[in-house]
């Protein structure tokens, strides 16, 4: 991917930072969201964020992306404390694909891929240091496939479009972390299976809060399992993922097995737990 | 893809050129039309003497009508167009808010309290000279409601979210409402009532040299200063997570430009009243042309909005022999339908 050429100044895959977390616990009033929660994202490798709904998987994102500041705890990229990353060079480390982010506002598709530039541009918004910027956005609008699309208006873009287009604009950022929420919202399998398959080949450290289990076991290489903001299980996605585990957080018989065909794991499920089998 | 295809280095360039001429050429018409009409060309003629272009030929009449009476007027026209319209496209994005006007933060109804108070109580009234109190206790009124405002938006917190800053506008501005009318039923004499309806529906009038430069400074700051911002107000496209996520300070950008939109936006109400519309619509009329980025959509707003104000100035002063129609009542006119029509198309999309 010819992304990997823009990143090529930091040094090659094995070099990418890792993205920790320790002891992140944050509140809302009398709730506790995240409950000291640690998280290790390796470097270069798709780290799946798992858990039922409401279980704290976009607040940890938030928290990991720097967004929002926890009640406890710390989060640190590459060996820094986020904290200690002034915003723009924070929005050049670490990129996050939000869940519906929508607009009215009717910008082009590579207006918004441009919109990633910003982190890179003078603090006045001059254009004149950041001389890669068209370059990159070009390349970026090609690695997403939107470059036959460029000119046309968000409102005429269907959810796949769009959710590349905002893939596009993270990757502007050329950041070295990329963080989504739940990307596959929305699409069709195929938009969801090429999706995927397209963040895996970007080679960045990866966190993915996933709702569909049979994603996380075929694109993610390791898993981090929340649940009511603790964490259930973390680990190799085979090892971390036991039918116990799945039967515990999300009340379903349900193992993984060998792929009939691939060398990966995919899911099995009987249906959800029994009665009496707790 | 605008449908006039001015998206490109090109056609933006040629629409800018385009734009400056209409604003240019209406000014110019502006100034010929009145009580006595000036043709255009000693209309040009006064103006060409007066910047030194040597000892052209023009009436002692001709030099004051144009240069004295509507040259400050056109000029102050033009700067409060410039200013609504661009603090309206300003505040539209930061509050991701298609009906978020100049007047969102309470200074127009503030400057009404002090502009009722100057009209109807004869506050300060015997102090100062006359012409100076009313923009003075305009623009006082206007900066204690934005402080209110900003007091209760800010309160736990400080972030000044979009939604929690319009409420407090909206209270805010219901509060100046009521002190406004219990002055006027109460104590309002003889023509006291009219009198503050023309306020509030604002005019050009009073306009001389000395409050046109006032405004004319206001623009040129206030568009330097927002342009400034426009990479960031760009971001705010997809909301504040997505901004904050793309390295923009989403608090400390938002202070600055609602308080900075709020003080030029008080500035022309003082001088000129609440000129209605101006900021609501002309964004939205701006935006299929030139597109939603903000180094072009700014810009383009302020003349626009410039424009229009020109020409609902000429208007006001020239429809009605000896009379001022409201330029207020003027814009809105123009404003209502487009916003049926904006409305219109919401629904259908």
């Amino acid at each position: 991917m010819s992304h990997r050429t823009h990143c090529v100044h930091r040094g090659g895959h094995g070099d990418l930072p890792e993205l920790t977390a320790a002891g992140v616990t944050v509140r809302l009033g009398d709730r506790t969201v995240l409950d000291s929660v640690d998280l290790r994202a390796a470097g270069g490798r798709v780290t799946g964020l798992l858990g039922p709904n409401g279980s704290g998987k976009t607040t940890l994102l938030h928290v990991l992306a720097g967004l929002r500041r926890p009640d406890a705890g710390e989060v640190q990229v590459g060996g820094a404390d986020l904290r200690s990353l002034p915003d723009r060079r924070r929005a050049r480390t670490l990129a996050l694909v939000e869940q519906h982010a929508a607009t009215t506002v009717d910008l082009t598709v590579r207006e918004v891929v441009t919109l990633g530039r910003l982190p890179h541009r003078g603090r006045l918004g001059g254009a004149a240091r950041d001389t890669r910027g068209a370059e990159v956005v070009e390349d970026v609008l090609a690695m997403v496939g939107l470059a036959p699309l460029a000119e046309r208006p968000w409102g005429t873009l269907s959810g796949g479009e769009r959710q590349r287009a905002h893939l596009g604009r993270t990757l502007a950022q050329e950041p070295e972390v990329l963080l989504l929420d739940e990307p596959t919202n929305h699409l069709d399998l195929g938009q969801q299976l090429r999706f995927l398959s397209l963040v895996r080949e970007l080679g960045l450290t990866a966190v993915a809060a996933l709702h569909d289990l049979e994603l996380a076991a075929a694109y993610c290489d390791d898993v981090v399992v929340l649940d009511a903001g603790r964490v259930r299980g973390a680990g190799p996605v085979d090892a971390a993922l036991t039918a116990r585990l799945l039967a515990e957080v999300y009340g379903v018989e349900a193992s993984l097995a060998p792929h009939p065909r691939l060398a990966r794991p995919h899911l099995v499920w009987d249906g959800p737990r029994g009665e009496g089998t707790a | 893809m605008s449908p006039w295809g001015a998206r490109g280095r090109t056609g933006r360039g040629l629409l800018a050129l385009g734009a400056l001429a209409v604003l240019l050429g209406s000014c110019a018409v502006a100034l010929g039309v009145g009580s006595v009409d000036v043709p255009v060309a000693r209309v040009l003629a006064v103006v060409a003497r007066r910047a030194g272009a040597g000892d052209l030929d023009v009436t002692l009449l001709e030099d004051q009508l144009v240069w004295q009476l509507r040259l400050p007027r056109v000029l102050g026209a033009v700067a409060v167009g410039a200013v609504l319209a661009a603090c309206g496209a300003v505040l539209q994005s930061l509050t991701r808010n298609d009906l978020a006007d100049p007047f969102l933060l309470g200074v127009s109804s503030g400057a009404g309290v002090g502009a009722v108070s100057v009209i109807v109580l004869g506050v300060g009234v015997g102090g100062l000279a006359a012409g100076a109190v009313l923009p003075a206790a305009a623009f006082a009124g206007a900066l204690a409601a934005l402080a209110a405002v900003l007091l209760v938006a800010s309160a736990g917190g400080g972030a000044l979210r979009p939604h929690r800053t319009v409420l407090a506008g909206v209270a805010v501005a219901h509060l100046c409402g009521a002190y406004t009318s219990v002055v006027v039923i109460m104590h309002g004499q003889g023509d006291a009532a009219r009198r503050v309806l023309a306020w509030t529906l604002g005019s050009l009038a009073g306009l001389r040299w000395g409050s046109a430069l006032v405004l004319l400074a206001a623009a040129v700051v206030a568009l330097v200063w927002f342009l400034a911002y426009a990479e960031r107000l760009d971001a705010f496209a997809f909301g504040e997570t997505s901004a904050r996520s793309l390295g923009v300070p989403v608090t400390a950008t938002r202070w600055v430009l609602m308080v900075g939109t709020a003080l030029v936006t008080a500035t022309t109400v003082a001088y000129a009243g609440a000129i209605g519309f101006v900021g609501l619509v002309v964004p939205h009329l701006v935006r299929p042309l030139v597109g939603s980025r903000h180094r072009v959509l700014l810009p383009a707003s302020a003349v626009a909005g410039a424009v229009l104000l020109v020409w609902a100035d000429t208007a006001a002063r020239s429809l009605v022999e000896g009379q001022e129609v409201p330029i207020g009542a003027l814009t809105a006119l123009i404003g209502v339908p487009v916003l049926v029509w904006l409305m219109a198309r919401r629904v259908a999309a």
